[in-house]
């Protein structure tokens, strides 16, 4: 028990002084091993029906495969998980969540995520002082905390919010720049839709007849052009800047 | 507007202090059933209560509205006397700049509306925030719901778990410090959308404004 709480409040105390989300994001991989999940996501509960995973996103260590196609499926106005965030402050396992029998789409979320590695989670609600609130779920393909890990992971997921919060959203709104959208070629752009779209590298190179590394390479050059670190920031940013529909 | 009553001006503040426990115990114990507090005579009120203790209290047309209880770390308090296993095996800090930050609240009874920021409460927590830095704390010990975390960062704290959170008498507690800094009245300010100072300079906290001395407001 006290090893537990010593490490959390030393892991608390090292994300509070990271400087940038690739920090946090290390440090939340690094307690995943302590905590025993392997993926982790950090996002505002959608405060609209128009609203999709990308505008309140704040920090994005998910299955890329999963999350694009949550984004794409526009999930997270489905998904239980973040309906039961508005209902409640106690974190929770995904699995504790009662899904209604005939909320089709929720369930459908709840049984395709193990396919991607995400069998369970824990969801640590965050509600403001704003009213707005926020999940930070830690996902793996079983979870089993004990009560400490539990209190534990509870405290650490309060301090990555705050702080992926105050480094910026995951998808910064980027001024327009001069000719901002035909920076990407047609052949990225083209990528991009397709990853949108749920494809995997693999199965874009197949689409367009290339290579899967030609496909990489192209994600990768838009990535760095849009300033993304991840696909799923990439087709969000492409979709800001109006590259894809 | 907020009145400030500590050892310099209990004795004759005894009627506002005696509608102070009442509206603590309205507010903690019949709407937020802290039944550990109750008392038959309606007021909630603790050993806790002295001539030591620092009661922030907002009024409105007479009635209180709004209260945060400040308690010297040097003294007996709720982290030493009520709450010693919240620590979990570890030692609060303490020191005459370091006070416990109690029985924060806004009347729920007042709030117009359940979603929107409540200027009561957001004139509590400015007032709670200027004081501070009047007084030369680095900031308080609490002991809370672990939301309050993220709320008071939010309100520009600097918050420090001290142990995990854990259930206490149903609850859900954990004790932290928050570190005042110059921008934390401001960023308070700011969330709640308030301008000024909550206090009336006439009376209450006005004459330890005013001049350099800060009278009424003792560290002990």
């Amino acid at each position: 028990m006290a090893v537990i709480g010593q490490v959390t409040l030393d892991l608390v105390q090292a994300v509070k002084a990271a400087r940038s989300i690739a920090e946090i994001t290390a440090l939340l991989t690094r307690a995943g091993g302590i905590f025993g999940y392997e993926r982790f996501a950090i996002a505002g509960v959608p405060q609209s029906a128009a609203e999709n995973l990308p505008d309140r996103l704040l920090l994005m260590h998910w299955p890329e495969d999963w999350a694009a196609r949550y984004v794409e499926r526009g999930y997270v106005q489905h998904d239980p998980v973040m309906a039961h965030v508005r209902r409640t402050t106690t974190p929770f396992l995904w699995s504790e969540v009662r899904v209604d029998r005939d909320a089709a789409l929720a369930r459908r979320i709840m049984g395709e995520a193990p396919a991607f590695g995400l069998g369970d989670g824990f969801c640590v609600p965050i509600h403001d002082i704003d009213g707005t609130e926020s999940a930070a779920s830690f996902g793996a393909p079983r979870i089993d905390l004990s009560d400490e890990a539990r209190a534990g992971l509870h405290l650490l997921a309060i301090y990555a919010h705050l702080a992926s919060r105050s480094l910026g959203p995951a998808v910064p709104t980027r001024p327009t720049r001069q000719g901002g959208p035909a920076r990407c070629t047609r052949r990225e752009i083209e990528c991009i839709k397709w990853a949108a779209a749920g494809k995997t590298g693999w199965e874009t190179s197949e689409i367009l007849s290339l290579s899967q590394r030609t496909v990489e390479d192209y994600l990768r050059n838009a990535a760095r052009k849009l300033g993304a670190v991840n696909r799923v920031q990439l087709v969000a940013q492409a979709m800001r800047e109006g590259l894809i529909d | 507007m907020i009145t400030i009553i500590d050892r310099k001006n209990c004795r004759e503040n005894a009627e506002l202090l005696d509608r102070i426990y009442c509206f603590r115990h309205r507010l903690f114990v019949e709407t937020m059933r802290w039944e550990a507090c109750r008392k038959p005579d309606g007021r909630e009120r603790d050993q806790f209560d002295g001539p030591d203790c620092i009661h922030v209290a907002g009024i409105d047309d007479g009635e209180v509205v709004s209260y945060s209880r400040l308690l010297p770390t040097t003294r007996p308090h709720l982290q030493t006397h009520v709450y010693p296993q919240l620590m979990q095996g570890a030692t609060a800090p303490s020191g005459p700049r370091l006070f416990e930050w109690t029985r924060c609240g806004a009347a729920p009874w007042r709030r117009a509306s359940a979603t929107a920021k409540d200027p009561v409460a957001g004139r509590q927590f400015v007032a709670v925030a200027e004081l501070t830095g009047l007084m030369g704390l680095d900031g308080y010990l609490i002991q809370a719901h672990p939301i309050m975390i993220t709320h008071l960062s939010t309100l520009g704290w600097d918050i420090e778990p001290l142990a995990l959170p854990m259930m206490y008498d149903g609850h859900p507690l954990v004790p932290f410090l928050a570190r005042w800094t110059p921008a934390t009245a401001d960023t308070t300010r700011a969330v709640f959308g308030l301008g000024g100072t909550p206090y009336d300079v006439p009376r209450g906290l006005g004459w330890g404004i005013e001049d350099e001395r800060r009278p009424g407001l003792s560290l002990s």
